[in-house]
């Protein structure tokens, strides 16, 4: 899948060009993450503005990669749609990320943590 | 029981097991449902728990292997939609499954996948499944949240 990175400072902005994270693409969506991670991106906000679907596979890529991170860094995410939070809140996901109106206060707070 | 059938429309679809199908079966479940006066979030838990029910027969039922029919019949009732799914695959043992116990805070035990029937439990308001015959049927129901008999 298309995944749009841009630099800012020592955060990276991840954003999927979507506009689906599901089974047949949370495979290479997690290995994508996988690779940014291991070449010392520690921070990294994903901008959800462009998805409209994620199942339980595109959950779990995302899941790994915060775990991926560690506790060194965050992955936290923003632009989230009302429908797509909505599957963050039946998995209870929505209390392990930090999830943000916009990039630019998702920005901020990793900025300064 | 329904007293009048002329209020029920139904369509079946028929997909391969193959995941890059899935998404036009979530699509076409996504399209259908909106013409009935559901809310966008029901919409969306009905498209996401028929793509996790076709997800698990491809990839469990059929252990990933293409060339077998996963099928979706959706039926459109005045107050709620009724989704079957089926396969002629191995069968689950059940909707049973144990939800991952997770604190938001320990990031290292987060459970990386196994949420599909926890998904659809949650999102639907009646799951059945069973196997007869070779076949494994789910059946899932979202009613529409502005139906006035409804019981809370």
């Amino acid at each position: 899948m298309i995944m749009e990175e841009t630099k800012i400072g020592t955060v990276l902005c991840v954003k999927p060009q979507g506009p689906r994270i599901d089974a047949s693409v949370a495979s290479d969506f997690k290995g994508r993450m996988v690779d940014w991670i291991n070449q010392g991106n520690q921070r990294i906000v994903l901008d959800l503005a462009e998805v409209d679907f994620i199942d339980s596979s595109g959950l779990g890529a995302i899941v790994s990669s915060l775990k991926a991170i560690g506790s060194d860094g965050d992955l936290v995410i923003c632009n989230i749609r009302e429908t797509v939070m909505s599957l963050f809140q039946l998995t209870r996901m929505h209390r392990v990320f930090q999830i943000f109106q916009s990039r630019q206060e998702a920005l901020k707070a990793l900025s300064v943590s | 029981m329904d007293s009048s059938r002329a209020d029920i429309r139904t369509i079946h679809l028929s997909t391969d097991s193959r995941l890059e199908n899935v998404a036009l079966v979530g699509l076409a479940v996504r399209g259908i449902v909106s013409g009935a006066s559901f809310t966008e979030v029901e919409i969306h838990h009905v498209e996401v728990s028929v793509v996790e029910a076709v997800n698990n027969a491809v990839l469990h039922a059929y252990r990933g292997e293409p060339g077998h029919a996963v099928e979706v019949t959706l039926s459109l009732h005045p107050d709620r939609v009724e989704c079957v799914i089926s396969d002629t695959g191995a069968p689950m043992k059940g909707l049973k499954e144990d939800e991952p116990d997770e604190d938001p805070a320990d990031r290292r035990n987060l459970a990386e996948g196994g949420r599909g029937l926890a998904i659809i439990r949650a999102a639907m308001d009646e799951v059945v499944y069973g196997s007869q015959g070779g076949r494994n049927v789910m059946k899932m129901t979202k009613y529409k949240s502005d139906r006035k008999d409804r019981v809370l």
